[in-house]
């Protein structure tokens, strides 16, 4: 049997899911990517560095600070302007606003539906409930990344070198006054979410994460599987395919398809989440068994984000300097990169900027085209008795995918 | 009295940043019952198998499958709205030449919604209208209106920055020139306005923009 899904929704972008059922199981799958290609790396040619933040961030609706935080720390980093240190605390914050309205879009409005479906739980109640609070957290977290870097899609306030302005301290101050309703509407949301009856199926799949101090976020390091060190070096032996079904190309390291996103940065950095977001998964006994489980850790993320979100906000106070100057023509060739967290995984730039500071080469190598590969392997996992009739089939199917969260405008931009 | 909507939304080439503002602006409507989403492929089903009151498209038309979509889309829609700056001026994508078509170039569109992404405001203005059988006045005011009304101070002439204030279309409160920079012009083109004394003051001013010259050129004749 031929189960196709020919547009997948409830995901970022433009895909589709192929599976081929014989006697023995799962014999093909495929995911299909329609998404029209942008060639945006192409257009970042011959562009001045300082303009790559505000073109990047444009790849991506869902992760777009990712884009301008990771672009200029890439590029500072290479021309040795990095700004201060309390610049790069805000522009963490932001960057987690960003993991907040991420996760609450995808855990409450595209990925528990498959869960409540497979829970059988009163789905009607269950979905509008789940549709406030994402309202509530979402509303919340695109007014910080208001106030902290302009608007939450396709901000404005970052730059090469750090922040054009500082941020709107009244209003980020003012939002701290409603952040006990909003933690409270998280933690709700980590009740709902661990009541969910979800699958022990596909098991963990190893993955990446970027290497710092602190639980992953933006650094030049990274781990995966074996490797760990320099994210360049790792970068350039990834092995990377274009299926010819798909607009969008495949990652791999070793031959071996592997994952990104918060299953590998929870496995592998669990224990360095703020103890307040731990608490709640302590008394469930909580330990991920499946890829499906990545639902709960992103909203442990989510938590962990905003009580990260709310220190920076009350302890940053009022600075002179929000900023460093960089040279406008670094006078020779630079190789510039940087690795961070999208809410996805580990999103990797790499930049060539020649001596007049225009760019020569950019690539830019989001979570999800690693993502892709592992969601293709995941589907011979799907339990036989679900391959026996079509519905049950798309169903896990479908659910493979999301729990990946795929950003397809990324991989293919 | 008002209607209830039925809606639907279209991604072609773009980053659904603009869809993304669509939904968070549609969920209390949602909630309330007086919004229904049809094909919508962010949040529910998307599939095309209806009629829908309300279409927003966000991208650019890079495909021929994707024209196909467009113009099915078109029959299916009572009220176009082409969102953006991809479906507008191309976005970022048309600094390629040749790949990146605009939304009108194919179907005949009812309404525009400017931004890079669109504000949730403009999009409450277009159901607002239509739940109440009106249509949704043409926006036509520069950024230079809305900084004079915030009061913030003019970026070009106390700062001397390049600024496309004067030629871009209004609605973000101000953004960029409120956080210290010029504007560099993602709502794209006010009508009427002409884009030719600033370059003449400024030849480098078009280069900011992330969208092609040739694309923005068509809008600031």
């Amino acid at each position: 049997m031929e189960v196709k899904i020919h547009r997948l929704g409830r995901v970022e972008g433009d895909g589709g899911i192929e599976i081929v059922i014989g006697p023995a199981g799962i014999e093909e799958s495929r995911v299909y990517v329609y998404e029209a290609k942008r060639y945006i790396e192409k257009a970042l040619r011959g562009r001045h560095y300082s303009e790559v933040p505000d073109i990047t961030s444009r790849i991506c609706g869902l992760c777009p600070t990712s884009y301008s935080v990771v672009s200029s720390t890439a590029i500072e980093k290479c021309l040795g302007c990095e700004p201060p240190e309390h610049v790069v605390r805000l522009r963490r914050a932001a960057q987690l606003c960003e993991w907040v309205n991420s996760h609450v879009l995808h855990v409450a409005l595209l990925h528990a539906p498959d869960l409540v479906r497979f829970g059988k739980r009163d789905h009607e109640r269950t979905k509008v409930e789940l549709a406030k609070t994402a309202y509530i957290i979402r509303k919340w977290s695109k007014t910080m990344s208001k106030a902290l870097v302009g608007r939450a899609i396709h901000p404005v306030n970052i730059r090469v070198g750090g922040l054009w302005s500082p941020p709107k301290f009244s209003i980020a101050k003012a939002l701290l006054r409603s952040f006990d309703d909003v933690l409270a509407t998280a933690k709700g949301l980590m009740e709902m979410v661990l009541g969910l009856e979800r699958p022990e199926w596909p098991p963990l799949r190893e993955g990446g994460t970027v290497l710092e101090e602190s639980y992953p976020l933006l650094s030049q390091e990274v781990v995966l599987m074996d490797y760990s060190g320099d994210a360049m070096c790792l970068y350039s032996a990834l092995e990377k395919e274009k299926p010819p079904y798909s607009n969008a190309p495949r990652l791999r390291y070793k031959g071996k398809a592997f994952s990104l996103g918060p299953i590998p940065r929870y496995v592998r950095f669990g224990h360095k989440l703020r103890s307040e977001a731990r608490d709640q998964l302590k008394q469930a006994g909580f330990t991920p068994k499946s890829m499906a489980d990545s639902i709960v850790i992103r909203v442990a993320e989510l938590i962990h984000a905003l009580l990260e979100i709310r220190d920076t906000v009350a302890e940053i106070s009022e600075y002179k300097v929000w900023g460093t100057e960089c040279p406008k023509t670094p006078g020779e060739k630079r190789v510039c990169f940087a690795a961070i967290e999208a809410p996805r995984g580990i999103l990797y730039h790499r930049y060539v900027i020649g001596p007049d500071g225009r760019v020569i080469e950019a690539e830019l190598l989001p979570p999800t085209v690693a993502n892709l590969a592992a969601a293709e392997e995941d589907m011979k996992y799907i339990p036989s008795e679900l391959l026996k009739s079509r519905e049950t089939a798309e169903w896990a199917s479908a659910l493979i995918v999301r729990n990946y969260d795929p950003c397809i405008s990324c991989a293919t931009r | 009295m008002v209607r209830r909507l039925k809606v639907a939304g279209l991604k072609l080439a773009s980053c659904s940043g603009c869809l993304a503002t669509i939904a968070d602006a549609l969920l209390p409507y949602i909630l309330k019952g007086d919004v229904e989403l049809g094909c919508f492929a962010l949040l529910a089903d998307p599939e095309m198998d209806g009629v829908y009151d309300v279409g927003f498209v966000e991208g650019s038309v890079a495909t021929e499958e994707q024209e196909r979509e467009l113009r099915e889309f078109r029959r299916r829609v009572k009220f176009l709205v082409a969102v953006g700056a991809c479906a507008l001026f191309g976005g970022p994508q048309s600094i390629n030449p040749g790949i990146a078509k605009l939304v009108e170039d194919v179907v005949e569109v009812d309404y525009r919604i400017p931004g890079c992404p669109i504000e949730e405001w403009q999009v409450r203005e277009v159901i607002n209208h239509l739940m109440r059988g009106t249509r949704p006045p043409k926006e036509t005011e520069t950024l230079c209106t809305e900084c004079r009304r915030m009061n913030v101070p003019c970026v070009a002439i106390t700062k001397g920055l390049t600024c496309l204030g004067p030629a871009v279309m209004a609605g973000c409160s101000a953004l960029c020139p409120s956080f210290g920079r010029g504007c560099y012009g993602c709502r794209g083109p006010s009508p009427g306005t002409s884009i030719k004394p600033l370059l003449e003051l400024d030849p480098n001013a078009l280069n900011m923009a992330i969208v092609s010259q040739e694309k923005v050129r068509r809008g600031w004749r």
